[in-house]
């Protein structure tokens, strides 16, 4: 078992003498050649920690290890950390040339070394041929390149990169995502992105650590994460739209039912008799694909669409059911109209359900035909 | 955070470099309160032994000065402080209001080009020295010698660059869509200029103001030409303060300076507190 | 609250004919018409730069028009202030007014009309109580959260009524989740009150999930206007299709087998789509073929319509976008992410057309779509 590239060590920060927490203890290991996505919505404390990471804000409690050394005591400049700024931080009136070389003209390297690097990097990003343009006059993309090329040249140990995309165009988001993939597989630099666009975090990572509150709720493989969220929260965060999450109360059903039932407010779900979960407080999920609409008469939930989405090659139909909205994912050619009364049909293999006080997702095996 | 403290070396520099810069504060101030035998003392002294007020009793009181047998000071500084109060005060009021309404003007409705810092701080161009002679014979030929509307028009002309450029800089960085706004919500034009733009730079409305005082209020050239017998500021003033006897009275023009300081320290320290940046923060997305 | 009429001769509310508008000689808009109507939700999708603020800017009477007339419910309003055109606007920066509570900033629209002081705190209370700001009232938008600002901007605009509201891409700087929300909120609260909005973003997804009808806008020109079905359906040219649908749009150069033995890609060879017979008749140097990549499924290699090797696997969460190569042409597959887990890169895999009248074929040259 090599060593982390990067550990955070219960890493913590609070502002105002505590009142104010933004990081709140993490831990996290990341492997050589690793890329991993911090993602999660603004204020959970993402940036705040690559902030710390990076050496712009001290930590409160916690460690910081590099290569198995701590660096919390190392000044920014001398971490060996690169950043790429969401806004880029390209000096505009100097060249492509000035900008890449810039990181080792400030380590004062031999001018052969720098020339060689700098080729080097623009090859590899493909702006071999633009490196005497001046960065005003460059594209969005290829800022964004040049932003990544001026870390890469002083060949880090973590490239840390904040809201990559986010200023980008749709079509340019695309192309640069394959990009970073390709430069992921052929550098093998181990890289984090923060992000709090789940797509940008799917597509680029092999892992995605999910954070809010200043919590991290959830460290998985991207190709498992969103079929396994561990937390109600990650539930309802991710996915296309992500899951219908109720919370409610599992008790025993009414006279004559042969299971207990799950109510959320007004609405009541029967669920099968050999449903292991006893009586207590649950979050019930629902998989907006696992869901689908059939005659009110044949479905155990009943309500009416409220809105209809259009997505291209499919739709989100949002359907109110007793004052609850649930989401549900249709071919385009089945679309619903405004107003109709439907109902709401769920397969009982995807529910979903969530501990009460927890909020972990709890293993439960597949259940019987609801009634 | 990146750490604040300084080491010893540059704490060093900091001092020496303050201490050039408050020296002649220092000097000034220790020259006003030196009696008539120190003025001129060499080696200078630095700290009188028997500091007087009779430097700052001249000012108002010519003959005061003969208690230590100096004599001949001409005339009281009163005329010479009102003079610059008024002409200082009415041309920066002058000066702010029409560069504010330029500065609007230019910002949110002109065409910018390269040239347009060079159009506007043209008229800056000029050492007030090569063009005060000229300055003269146009005035004298229209009347306006010797008095304080000709000193006026002078200041407001010669600073009104300088507070439409650093009034333009302040409106150019609010974004225009908070008067558009105001625009949509029902305002007209020039209302939501008054009621929108106007108090959003509050900021850099006073640092121009202040800026513009101090220009007009320590103005020499112009003031030395135009001013005979009814027009005196205080710069003048000083000037005035050499007599065949005694020579250059130094401590009473140090006493005079100290009295011209007290108004730009004042409006100084109130000024600091306006001038907080992010005056539009929270209000523009980024 | 204007009621949705449904008289078919009532006035559009808005009606732009010819727009044409140059800063410093770069044309901004050339030509741009289209009319939106009552109680309706109109957007304007284009990228940066392509006139959708400009556009804006002219209906609110920020700027005027070097040619063209823009017309409020009928009326030509050239000259008008925009305080008189009865409309409201939400600028993408938002333009909260800094130094003012949310409080004040919502009710401003009314305090410059001079409501009585009582109505206003009965509309604002109000109007906080469905956007669900009521505790951010007292506050300074510096101490507000992005969404918050957002919902204060939207309440300024929405407090009055007006007959048109603008939307300069109200929601582009949000978090993805936030924005997927207020859009909902935007397009319910539409149509509840039957507002009619008119809305300039470059993300497409919001238009095509929350427009009645979408003005797609390039390079200061009205390219297409359409229901997001038909826009997605039906796009009039290459650029559209590329700009309206994720993963993006196959496009590949392709020709009919002048054996007349269906269609060739360079070493694919698919048959004719019925559609296609006569639009592709006409074209005997060629043309484009357009796939889209949901409309392409793994199948086994004997019986497929193409061929190829994995060349990347991209997931997206609960799907996940293949590329597929067979020498030069490469297509992007869309596959639930649990089929992506059965093929690895290298390996060779079969792809199938799911629906064959969904394909497009485009001129080459100008981009047109084909048709009969």
């Amino acid at each position: 078992m090599s060593i982390p590239k990067l550990e955070l060590v219960s890493l913590a920060k609070e502002y105002n003498d505590g009142a104010v927490v933004a990081v709140d203890g993490i831990d996290l290991s990341v492997a050589p050649g690793e890329t991993i996505a911090l993602l999660g919505p603004s204020g959970c404390g993402k940036s705040t920690t690559l902030n710390m990471v990076v050496g712009l804000e001290e930590p409160t409690s916690g460690d910081i290890h590099i290569d198995g050394l701590s660096i919390v005591n190392i000044p920014p400049g001398k971490r060996n950390v690169g950043l790429v700024f969401q806004d880029y931080a390209v000096f505009p009136s100097m060249t492509v040339r000035q900008n890449l070389a810039f990181g080792l003209v400030v380590r004062k390297a031999a001018k052969d070394d720098i020339d060689r690097a700098v080729d080097e990097v623009a090859e590899l990003l493909g702006m071999g041929g633009r490196l005497h343009v001046r960065a005003r006059d460059l594209g969005g993309s290829e800022m964004q390149r040049v932003a990544i090329g001026r870390t890469l040249v002083t060949k880090p140990a973590v490239l840390l990169l904040d809201e990559p995309l986010s200023n980008l165009e749709a079509a340019a988001r695309l192309t640069m995502r394959r990009e970073l993939r390709r430069l992921q597989s052929e550098i093998g630099l181990t890289i984090i992105y923060v992000t709090h666009d789940q797509i940008e975090a799917l597509s680029l990572a092999d892992r995605i650590a999910v954070m809010h509150a200043g919590k991290i709720l959830q460290v998985e493989k991207t190709s498992v994460i969103c079929e396994r969220p561990d937390h109600v929260y990650v539930a309802g965060f991710l996915g296309s739209p992500p899951m219908n999450l109720l919370a409610g109360e599992i008790a025993p059903g009414a006279s004559g039912a042969a299971g207990p039932a799950f109510t959320h407010g007004p609405l009541t779900l029967a669920l099968p008799a050999d449903c292991p979960l006893g009586k207590g407080s649950y979050t019930l999920g629902l998989r907006p694909e696992s869901l689908r609409l059939v005659p009110e008469s044949e479905a155990p939930l009943a309500g009416t669409v409220s809105l209809v989405e259009f997505r291209g090659g499919d739709v989100v139909v949002t359907v109110d059911v007793a004052s609850v909205k649930l989401d549900v994912i249709l071919p385009a050619t089945e679309r619903p109209a405004m107003g109709q009364s439907v109902g709401v049909d769920f397969d009982p293999d995807s529910l979903v359900f969530f501990g009460g006080d927890s909020s972990r997702r709890l293993d439960v095996r597949p259940m019987g035909r609801p009634l | 955070m990146l750490s604040k403290k300084l080491t010893l070396f540059q704490a060093a520099l900091l001092a020496a470099a303050l201490a050039v810069v408050l020296f002649p504060v220092f000097w000034i101030l220790m020259t006003a309160i030196k009696p008539p035998t120190d003025w001129n003392a060499s080696p200078a002294i630095w700290m009188p032994s028997q500091p007087t007020l009779v430097n700052f009793k001249t000012l108002f009181d010519p003959d005061a000065l003969k208690e230590y047998g100096v004599g001949g000071v001409s005339q009281s500084a009163t005329k010479a402080v009102f003079g610059s109060l008024l002409a200082s005060i009415t041309s920066t009021a002058l000066s702010v209001l029409i560069g504010l309404f330029a500065a609007i003007g230019i910002s949110r409705y002109g065409a910018e080009n390269k040239s347009t810092p060079l159009v506007i701080l043209s008229g800056r161009m000029f050492p007030p020295a090569a063009i005060a002679v000229p300055f003269v014979i146009i005035f004298s030929n229209i009347g306006l010698t010797d008095s304080y509307v000709g000193l006026i028009a002078i200041y407001v002309a010669a600073t009104l660059p300088f507070s439409t450029w650093m009034l333009k800089s302040f409106v150019d960085d609010l974004p225009r869509e908070i008067e558009e706004a105001a625009m949509i919500d029902g305002t007209s034009r020039m209302k939501a200029h008054l009621t929108v733009t106007i108090p959003l730079i509050r900021g850099g409305l006073f640092a121009t103001t202040m800026f513009i005082f101090i220009l007009n209020w320590s103005e020499f050239m112009f003031a030395l030409v135009l001013s005979y017998s009814n027009v005196s500021t205080i710069p003048v003033q000083l000037a005035k303060y050499v007599t065949a006897t005694a020579g250059t009275l130094y401590g009473v023009q140090a006493a005079l300076a100290v009295l011209a300081m007290v108004p730009l320290v004042i409006v100084g320290y109130l000024i600091q507190g306006h001038l907080a940046r992010g005056m539009t923060f929270g209000a523009i997305k980024q | 609250m204007n009621d949705t009429a449904h008289d078919g001769r009532t006035a559009p509310v808005l009606a732009l004919e010819n727009l044409t508008k140059s800063f410093r000689g770069k044309i901004a808009l050339d030509g741009v018409s289209f009319t939106v109507p009552k109680a309706s939700l109109t957007v304007i999708l284009g990228h940066a730069g392509a006139g959708k603020t400009t556009t804006l800017r002219l209906i609110a009477g920020l700027d005027q028009p070097d040619a063209g007339r823009v017309l409020l419910a009928g009326r030509d309003v050239a000259g008008w202030e925009p305080k008189d055109r009865d409309i409201a606007m939400i600028f993408d920066n938002l333009a909260l007014y800094p130094n003012k509570t949310g409080f004040e900033n919502i009710a401003s629209p009314l305090l410059i009309r001079k409501t009585p002081r009582p109505e206003i705190a009965e509309k604002v209370q109000a109007m906080a109580k469905v956007l669900k700001i009521g505790h951010t009232l007292g506050r300074l938008p510096a101490t507000m959260s992005g969404g918050e600002r957002q919902r204060i901007a939207l309440g300024r605009a929405l407090i009055r009524t007006p007959s048109l509201f603008l939307l300069d891409e109200p929601l582009s700087s949000l978090d993805a989740k936030l924005r997927i929300e207020l859009r909902a909120e935007l397009r319910r609260l539409q149509s509840e009150h039957g507002y009619s909005f008119l809305m300039a973003t470059p993300d497409f997804n919001e238009a095509l999930a929350i427009a009645d009808t979408v003005v797609m806008l390039r390079q200061g020109k009205v390219v297409q206007i359409a229901t997001p079905q038909a826009l997605y359906d039906q796009p009039v040219d290459r650029e559209t299709a590329r700009a309206v649908g994720a993963p993006l749009i196959n496009i590949l150069p392709a020709r009919l087998d002048p054996e007349g033995k269906g269609l060739l890609i360079s070493g694919w060879r698919l048959p004719v789509p019925g559609h296609l017979h006569a639009a592709l008749a006409a074209a005997p140097d060629g043309f484009e073929l357009g796939i889209r990549p949901e409309n392409l499924g793994l199948a086994d290699l004997s019986g497929a319509d193409l061929t190829g090797v994995v060349s990347d696997i991209e997931p997206l969460g609960l799907k996940s976008v293949l590329t597929v190569k067979k020498g030069e042409p490469e297509v992007r597959v869309l596959v639930e992410s649990a089929t992506a887990r059965t093929v690895a890169v290298g390996r060779e895999v079969g792809l199938c057309v799911k629906f064959p009248a969904m394909l497009h074929a485009f001129d080459p040259l100008s981009g047109r779509r084909l048709t009969a």
